[in-house]
């Protein structure tokens, strides 16, 4: 949480111009208008959406991740990225501006296509977890195809789409705030109950049933979370591949793998690892802009490595 | 549902199961396009326990997933309390009825303690203690032996306090001691009105015979 804090605060001070006391400035508006509005028209926009997309990414990852016992499940692996950038260039092709207009359509295409994943994986009842990647991974294909498809249609916006795919919060504006956050915050609060019977699946589907859990009930609670927590993410930032996988295993190697336990870690560290990475990609070529995918991977990958090494996973006595 | 839990076993039957019990009529068995057994019969009185014989294959486990209502029957009958198994819905199933499995899966590795509060269970309970579990609380389940991973879910299985405990195997993977110590733990809670249907090879010679012969 402190970390995050920290970042935020040293993002609002990096850019083209570099802004030495963002508090100072906002605390005396007449002082520098053009640095109050650089603040406050782009920089705390940018930031606040950085860190409420990043921890619906890493939330999305975790649920993912625990939903379908994978532990390389990840909202771009498993045709919710993808099908939240369909969904957004459609609703851009079509003339929609409004970011809820947008943030429907990506939350409708992600909710499409992971669960096109789901029951393309499921034979005789049961979910295979190979199978389950490996429809994933080609039904993101085709999300991603498609996607590119449009945008080569759309010459005008086809900029703006492509964008979709690679992540950028260089279009990120203030009107985004309010449906990232109402969404984000009612995730939250449908996750917190479930938290305990996605732990029971850790142990099979048979499992959970035993204990008296509906398995297909909780797994579509899971896929349609995912779905609203990727399509207004993808709708905001873009595809932001690798961290939904990346920061629950950070997470885990911190406070163990309890899902209830995980929540709140998980989407810190995946809202501090798209934070700086945004502000890593907006400053180190300056005033050019680079691709978010590129610093978040650089910086998540190796926090991942070492946090792969902590966890128990293959030790035997 | 913690710590007073083995107070709770002596004011069996747990969670109004009526006197009729559980009683299976024609069922058969099949496992994929095997048939395994016709026409078994039998009934389980709240109170009473059996044991389930045959050898390997016979369709011992098989019986007990039908009965946790893991896998569909087309033929005969299975009633609960007087309700039709299939019928049940699953969060009533689960209050009836616990099983524990031979083999536990998992995926992550889990510490003991982190199961034992995902299952809302006290790992302190009088059950966890007298099959020492508490001892393993730190470690991983990546890190525990067969048969210490076997306890832990007999521990929680136990814990549930179901009116009807279906066990597959659960002497299989304990030294000699162990086995005395579950065994008893097992008689004990029989003693206390509680119901068992035991898939076993060798023990509990004391309550009655379900043969399964297979083929």
């Amino acid at each position: 949480m402190l970390a995050v804090l920290i970042a935020a605060y040293i993002a609002l001070q990096l850019g083209a111009v570099y802004l030495r006391e963002p508090l100072q400035i906002l605390t005396q508006r007449a002082a520098d208008p053009l640095a109050y509005s650089i603040l406050t028209e782009i920089r705390i926009p940018r930031v606040v959406i950085a860190v409420l997309a990043g921890f619906a990414i890493g939330m999305a990852g975790l649920l993912a991740q625990s939903a379908f016992t994978n532990p390389i499940a990840e909202p771009s692996i498993i045709g919710a990225s993808g099908g939240a950038a369909l969904g957004s260039a459609l609703a851009l092709a079509a003339g929609a501006i409004a970011p809820w207009q947008i943030g429907l359509a990506a939350i409708t295409g992600a909710g499409l296509f992971v669960t096109a994943t789901y029951l393309l994986s499921v034979k005789r009842g049961q979910l295979s977890g190979y199978r389950f990647i490996v429809v994933g991974i080609a039904i993101s294909a085709v999300a991603v195809a498609l996607t590119g498809f449009i945008a080569a249609l759309n010459t005008g916006s086809g900029r703006s789409i492509l964008f979709w795919t690679l992540g950028s919060l260089a279009l990120a504006r203030p009107e985004q705030i309010p449906v990232l956050a109402i969404f984000v915050v009612a995730s939250i609060a449908l996750s917190v109950r479930v938290m305990n019977q996605l732990d029971l699946l850790n142990f099979g589907d048979d499992y959970a049933r035993i204990n008296g859990i509906d398995v297909k009930h909780l797994r579509a609670r899971a896929v349609l979370l995912i779905a609203v927590l990727i399509g207004v993410s993808v709708s905001a930032v873009g595809i932001v591949a690798f961290l939904g996988l990346a920061a629950p295993h950070i997470a885990r190697s911190l406070v163990g793998y309890r899902n209830k336990n995980l929540l709140l870690p998980t989407g810190l560290i995946a809202a501090l690892l798209l934070l700086v990475g945004d502000t890593l990609a907006r400053n180190v070529l300056a005033p050019t802009e680079l691709p978010l995918t590129i610093f978040v991977a650089i910086i998540s990958a190796p926090i991942l490595i070492i946090a792969a090494r902590r966890t128990v996973i293959d030790e035997r006595r | 549902m913690n710590a007073d839990s083995a107070s709770n076993a002596a004011k069996l039957p747990a969670n109004g199961m009526s006197a009729i019990g559980l009683s299976v009529k024609g069922l058969a068995l099949a496992a994929g396009e095997k048939q395994l057994a016709r026409n078994l019969d039998f009934a389980v009185a709240p109170g009473e326990s059996m044991r389930v014989v045959g050898p390997n294959g016979a369709g011992k486990s098989t019986l007990l997933a039908v009965l946790a209502g893991l896998a569909p029957y087309q033929h005969g009958q299975i009633q609960l309390g007087g309700e039709e198994l299939r019928s049940l819905k699953i969060s009533r199933l689960s209050t009836l009825v616990s099983l524990l499995r031979q083999a536990q899966l998992f995926a992550y590795p889990y510490s003991v303690e982190e199961v034992f509060a995902s299952h809302g269970q006290d790992i302190d309970d009088a059950i966890g203690l007298s099959m020492r579990v508490p001892e393993l609380s730190e470690k991983r389940l990546t890190q525990l032996s067969g048969g210490e991973l076997q306890r832990v879910f007999l521990s929680l299985t136990l814990m549930r306090n179901t009116w009807l405990t279906l066990l597959d195997e659960p002497l299989a993977s304990q030294d000699d001691e162990m086995k005395e110590v579950v065994t008893s733990l097992l008689r004990e809670l029989m003693l206390q009105g509680r119901s068992f249907l035991v898939a076993t090879h060798t023990g509990f010679e004391e309550i009655p015979a379900l043969s399964l012969s297979g083929g």
